[in-house]
């Protein structure tokens, strides 16, 4: 039933040009540089350290890497973190 | 505005900051400039006005927090009031700066001789009007400038004006009429064809008398006197009036139409945008056939520059038409007013009119043509030099 739903909403996604972010609540993530990371979309902050930021989203979660880390800005969906970003890294558990 | 409302940074220990953050974000708290201090240790700003959920919250999450710095406003302003001596300081500064500038500190007297201006700054300081004293104690420079005309009775006009802290006192002074000097010597001739009709002279010697006819550069008052032998030459001084004839040709029509404004006016407001109308009041166009528009139209402006807005009132009237026919005798009537007002278009204002007559009226085409005779009194004099060695 999950996938099957989730199949659904990936079809919908295709056949209607729907940005993929809208219709399966995945993060979006814009980098600027390795200097920037913003994530739309989390759903909370699991761990934060100057090298590392752990952020759960549905259906997974989003390693970032680097360091020297700052988050300039936290938001209930939205994180702006600031440092010198190495990686980014999924992790989704299907 | 974290300015205005101030902000602070906070430390938070636990085990997991991370839940902290969490529920910060549960709660609608914002939190910005996150770091990682060590392990198990977050700083972040908070607004001043979230620091007791922000308590409440790290009782919940298990974490000890404390504050860092405090930025902002209010912290800025409990800071200075520290400093009270120095904020008095400033506040006695502006206090003595307002008290100093309500003072009088100069006054001015421009345009009088020493006597007068003397006589004017006795007077003005019974007044008060001195270097030192309050504005605020003195009459205003309008009641100044009446009282100080009223005692000063030399000048003819004295104007108070108030500079900043300058008294300014500008006189007129009377000036008393010099007995002037004798002017050249010359003859009054006259400057055209006329009749005496009176006579005065001053200096000099009558030439003509009442009822002469004078033509244009006869000599009517001799700068002449004295017999042949014993000759002086003065400056010929005195009033020559003469009679002078004008005849003026009027048109008079019979029918006059004129224009009657019939009700009140309708009235449209419109708001002028560049170059569109916004109506913001009356959308109405008057039925009646005649109408007479009246519009005002205003522009805004700023610093001296148009602005693209404006405001026009648009008034229209609705007209009737009269027609008016006068009578032969009434429209010759109404013609000599014409031309009463058309002679003295012609003639100096001190003229008179000694006899009017008309002399003929016809009428053709439904007009009326009006000949008028005037008889008018007018100076007639004009002056000639003698000249030297004649």
């Amino acid at each position: 039933m999950k996938r099957f739903r989730k199949w659904i909403e990936q079809w919908m996604g295709e056949q209607f040009d729907l940005p993929s972010d809208i219709m399966m609540d995945l993060p979006r993530v814009t980098m600027i540089g390795n200097l920037h990371i913003y994530i739309e979309n989390h759903r909370g902050l699991v761990r934060f350290t100057n090298e590392e930021v752990i952020l759960r989203f549905k259906g997974g979660w989003l390693y970032v890497r680097g360091s020297d880390f700052v988050i300039k800005m936290i938001l209930p969906e939205e994180i702006l973190i600031e440092g010198t970003i190495h990686d980014v890294v999924y992790d989704i558990n299907d | 505005m974290n300015e205005v409302i101030g902000y602070v940074r906070i430390e938070i220990k636990g085990e997991v900051p991370e839940q902290f953050i969490n529920e910060c974000q549960n709660r609608g708290i914002v939190l910005w400039d996150l770091e990682n201090d060590k392990n198990g240790t977050i700083s972040a700003d908070i607004l001043t006005t979230n620091v007791k959920d922000v308590r409440w919250v790290a009782k919940k999450t298990g974490c000890k927090f404390r504050f860092l710095e405090r930025h902002g406003g209010p912290f800025f302003v409990r800071r200075v009031m520290k400093r009270y001596g120095f904020v008095a300081g400033i506040g006695l500064f502006f206090a003595v700066l307002w008290f100093l500038s309500n003072l009088v500190w100069n006054v001015e007297i421009e345009g009088a001789t020493p006597e007068l201006e003397h006589e004017l700054r006795l007077t003005i300081e019974e007044l008060g009007v001195r270097p030192g004293v309050l504005q605020s104690r003195l009459p205003s420079p309008e009641e100044l400038q009446s009282i100080v005309s009223a005692e000063v009775s030399e000048a003819t006009w004295i104007g108070v004006n108030v500079r900043g802290t300058t008294y300014q006192f500008q006189v007129v002074q009377k000036e008393l009429a010099e007995p002037h000097e004798d002017a050249a010597p010359r003859h009054l001739v006259a400057n055209r064809d006329a009749v005496v009709h009176d006579i005065f002279v001053e200096h000099g010697e009558a030439q003509v008398k009442e009822d002469d006819y004078v033509e244009k550069g006869d000599v009517l008052i001799s700068g002449l006197i004295g017999n042949e032998e014993n000759q002086q030459q003065v400056a010929a001084t005195g009033s020559v009036e003469g009679e002078i004839w004008y005849e003026t040709k009027v048109t008079v029509p019979l029918e006059r139409t004129y224009e009657v404004i019939e009700d009140e006016p309708q009235v449209h407001h419109r708001l002028l945008l560049g170059s569109l109308r916004v109506p913001l009041w009356g959308i109405r166009e008057p039925e009646a056939e005649n109408i007479k528009q009246e519009v005002d139209q205003s522009n805004w402006k700023l610093f001296g520059y148009d602005l693209p807005f404006g405001y026009e009132q648009k008034r229209m009237y609705e007209t009737e038409n009269y027609t008016q026919s006068y009578e032969e005798k009434e429209a010759v009537e109404v013609a000599k007013e014409f031309a009463k007002e058309e002679i003295f278009d012609h003639v100096d204002v001190d003229a008179e009119i000694k006899d009017e007559k008309v002399l003929h009226h016809e009428v053709e085409n439904g007009k009326v043509k009006v000949n008028i005779h005037y008889e008018m009194i007018e100076e007639i004099v004009e002056e000639q030099p003698i000249v030297q060695g004649d």
